[in-house]
């Protein structure tokens, strides 16, 4: 689909929309002439990955991971370097993000595709108990090999739409010599943006199909990198009654408690976006500090739509600049 | 019998004496040229390893960095012309004693030391203010 050339970015633009590891996925390009190449690039990043990390697929190499018992598996480059970004991001966020919530987000009844899980599980909230750590999981290089502990679950999810985003990104301005967008489940990665930069809609949901959704409360352009949304108002379920989320505090193994209901985060890559946001919901009320030491601009609303921002995110332009 | 006796030595041993003697001698001069060899020698590798040091630490591209993978050694690329494993930036060789116990190597899966741990990095440019219609939208999901 073409659009037409609107505001400050002059050449014409194309969009194109597909799904891909449970959520939507979109690619901006700058040049409308390298589009077929450019989605070709997204929908073979996603398919990866998908076969490599999927925590619902028996067939996916993570699965077989998984049922290693506990040695050490030669696994492929691609798996190698998921698994290495999940640990580097657990590392950089002092462990806030954890990819070992897997077995807790199980037992939260979050075990299958989440369209299976939406209307509800049965069970009950487990009691608070911490994850086994990511320092558990190893990772040899050299042999090439990872080792997760018997009854460790990986829950790579998060740091892995990030990395296909970044990914993405890097090969079709590299493969294509454009400007270009890709967004995975709202996290995106910008390479070769025009001057002004792409035009990027803020919100809790980022499955509006129509750019000029009136429920943007704020629009930011973005030249470089990448910027995360994470949000408590999507992906929730309920768990015998009670209602979970998705994002979990690897000290307790449970759902984080609602001091933010949505931060977005801008940093020098998507994974490194997805990483602090998701850090920022899981640290509460001390995520003003812990971005604002790391130069992270940031835009934080809390629960009854008070927005907080993080030098040196813009001020705001438009219409709903929050309360 | 011409009522001599056969000529004998003083010391019927002697000759085996001597032999222990000379025995001896050799082996406690192939012991200092033992020893002279292996201190000469490892003087030569401590000052081979000290030159090596200075070396890379002279010559600009030529150094050699910790791996700060986060759990396991990797190597930085784009380090010149030098392969990472270059002999001359590996870390120094320290002369040990024969008498020492070996340095035990540290298992491939043990965290490396690292020099600059991760870090959330910030972006280099930073997000603008925009009145143009979004192209994406960022949100949860």
């Amino acid at each position: 689909m073409t659009l037409p050339s609107v505001g400050a970015a002059r050449r014409p633009t194309t969009r194109y929309r597909t799904h891909g590891l449970g959520t939507v996925a979109d690619l901006v390009v700058t040049d409308p002439g390298v589009m077929v190449a450019a989605s070709r690039i997204l929908d073979d990043e996603i398919r990866r990955m998908d076969r490599l990390a999927s925590r619902f697929r028996d067939d996916s190499e993570l699965a077989a991971l998984h049922r290693s018992d506990g040695r050490p598996t030669t696994v492929t480059d691609d798996l190698l370097d998921a698994v290495q970004t999940a640990l580097r991001v657990a590392e950089a966020t002092d462990g806030a993000v954890d990819p070992t919530v897997g077995s807790a987000m199980v037992r939260l009844g979050y075990d299958r595709d989440f369209a299976q899980v939406a209307g509800g599980v049965g069970g009950r909230l487990p009691p608070a108990r911490p994850v086994p750590g990511w320092r558990t999981v190893e990772v040899d290089v050299p042999s090439g090999t990872v080792r997760v502990p018997a009854g460790v679950v990986l829950d790579l999810g998060a740091s892995a739409k990030a990395l296909v985003a970044d990914r993405v990104a890097d090969r079709v301005r590299t493969a294509c010599g454009c400007g270009v967008v890709a967004s995975l489940g709202g996290d995106l990665a910008v390479a070769g943006a025009p001057p002004e930069g792409f035009s990027v809609g803020l919100g809790d949901d980022c499955r509006a199909l129509d750019p000029m959704d009136p429920r943007d409360d704020e629009t930011v352009a973005v030249r470089s990198g990448g910027l995360a949304t994470s949000s408590l108002t999507v992906r929730r379920w309920t768990l015998g009654g009670t209602v979970v989320h998705h994002i979990l505090d690897p000290r307790t193994g449970r759902p984080v408690p609602p001091v933010w209901r949505t931060v977005t985060v801008c940093a020098a890559s998507c994974v490194d976006a997805n990483a602090a946001s998701t850090a920022a919901m899981v640290l509460g009320e001390a995520a003003v500090e812990w971005l604002g030491s790391r130069a992270l601009p940031a835009r934080l609303v809390t629960p009854d739509g008070r927005v907080v921002t993080v030098d040196p995110w813009p001020r705001a332009t438009g219409a709903g600049d929050g309360p | 019998m011409d009522g001599r006796t056969p000529r004998t030595s003083r010391h019927p041993h002697g000759h085996d004496v001597a032999a222990r003697h000379a025995g001896r001698r050799r082996d406690e001069s192939l012991g200092r040229i033992t020893r002279v060899t292996r201190r000469v020698t490892v003087g030569a590798l401590a000052l081979a390893a000290i030159l090596g040091i200075y070396v890379s630490r002279a010559l600009p591209g030529h150094a050699a960095t910790p791996a700060t993978g986060s759990s396991s050694p990797t190597t930085t690329p784009g380090t010149g012309s030098t392969p990472a494993t270059d002999p001359a930036t590996e870390a120094p060789v320290q002369p040990t004693p024969a008498t020492e116990a070996p340095v035990q190597p540290t298992p491939a899966t043990e965290a490396p030391v690292q020099q600059t741990p991760a870090t959330v990095a910030p972006p280099v440019t930073v997000p603008a203010p925009t009145q143009a219609p979004a192209r994406v939208r960022t949100g949860g999901s």
